[in-house]
């Protein structure tokens, strides 16, 4: 287990998350750009295909994390009541898994 | 030349104001050396200085919108008017001097002294030319302030994020072969705010005198505690 939980870990998710977001955003542009999927239904196909599935959940976890901690950040620098801290965190929280949610009804 | 000077004493004013000066120009004039002029011509403005050569760090002051410090900023760059104010974000006593005692706060939280592992030798703990080098850019820090009143990340959270100042000499320690406590150094800044409020913007680079780079020197407490993982 790491020793520095404090502030490093949710700097290391940020870098990781990214890192993800950008090799599958640039993987889907460059599906797009050489063999574009020809209709919705070929489209829809892809996501019968376990890999992509996973690539793309994974996408929408690292989408998540990355979001999250990028409002956290904002919250610290510019909210300083502890109480509307814990009330936008709450409410971003929800809102993020929520969308998460959604997603995956999408992708079953 | 024009100068606009801001002036505010807050026992007896409400608000602060600009008021203008102008100085004859005159060869190789460093910005100290004009306010010195003006405060002949109004006794009334308060600012500090010491050394008049970049090396005490007392003369920290916001020209034309960037920080620097006066006495070694010649009045030639700089645009006309120039405009003179006080470093941002800290507390105006009067005119260009400000309360700086929250940034020294921060500078003694990070322990910014040696604290050897083993008990001293008789005479000094002597370091390889290579480990001494490792100080450069760290060590040089003269404390002026430009860089920590110029960070949005410290004008947010003064209390709470460290600054690059006070990083900028944690990382001295860190970096220091004579020192015996970089574990705790490090546990002590790994929480969300004495560190990582730092979002690298780099107007901390931009501001130092001495040219100096906190934001590497971050960088380089960040790479320490990833390698120190496990
Ligand atoms: S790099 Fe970090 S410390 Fe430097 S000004 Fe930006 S936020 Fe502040
Ligand atoms: S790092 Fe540079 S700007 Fe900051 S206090 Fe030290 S000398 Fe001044
Ligand atoms: S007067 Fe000492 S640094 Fe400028």
């Amino acid at each position: 287990m790491s020793r520095y939980t404090g502030g490093l870990r949710g700097w290391v998710w940020q870098r990781f998350s990214a890192l993800y977001l950008a090799v599958f955003i640039f993987s889907l542009l460059a599906l797009f750009l050489f063999t574009p999927p020809e209709n919705y239904q070929a489209w829809r196909g892809l996501f019968s295909q376990t890999w992509w599935s996973l690539a793309f959940l994974l996408f929408v976890v690292a989408l998540l994390v990355h979001a999250w901690v990028g409002f956290r950040d904002v919250l610290m620098d510019y909210v300083h009541s502890d109480f509307l801290r814990l009330l936008f965190s709450v409410f971003l929280l929800s809102l993020l898994i929520s969308s998460g949610g959604w997603a995956l009804m999408l992708l079953v | 030349m024009l100068f606009r000077i801001y002036r505010f004493d807050p026992e007896t004013e409400q608000a602060s104001s600009m008021q203008e000066f102008e100085l004859p120009m005159q060869r190789g004039m460093m910005l100290r050396d004009a306010l010195l002029l003006i405060q002949e011509q109004d006794e009334s403005l308060a600012f500090r200085h010491s050394c008049g050569e970049g090396v005490c760090g007392s003369d920290g002051v916001n020209v034309n919108g960037s920080n620097t410090l006066a006495c070694i900023t010649r009045v030639a760059d700089l645009k006309e008017p120039i405009e003179v104010r006080p470093l941002p974000g800290r507390p105006v006593i009067r005119d260009l001097v400000v309360d700086m005692s929250q940034f020294y706060r921060q500078y003694e939280r990070v322990d910014p002294w040696l604290k050897p592992s083993e008990p001293l030798p008789e005479k000094e703990i002597l370091q390889s030319p290579a480990e001494n080098e490792k100080l450069e850019g760290l060590y040089e820090c003269i404390m002026c302030g430009c860089c920590s009143t110029a960070c949005p990340s410290f004008w947010w959270n003064p209390d709470k994020f460290l600054g690059p100042q006070a990083l900028l000499t944690a990382c001295r320690f860190l970096a220091d072969s004579r020192d015996g406590d970089k574990q705790a150094r490090l546990e002590y800044l790994d929480d969300a705010y004495k560190l990582f409020r730092c979002h690298t913007i780099m107007s901390c680079v931009e501001a130092c005198p001495k040219n100096l780079n906190p934001t590497k020197a971050i960088g380089q407490i960040k790479s320490l505690m990833l390698k120190d993982q496990s």
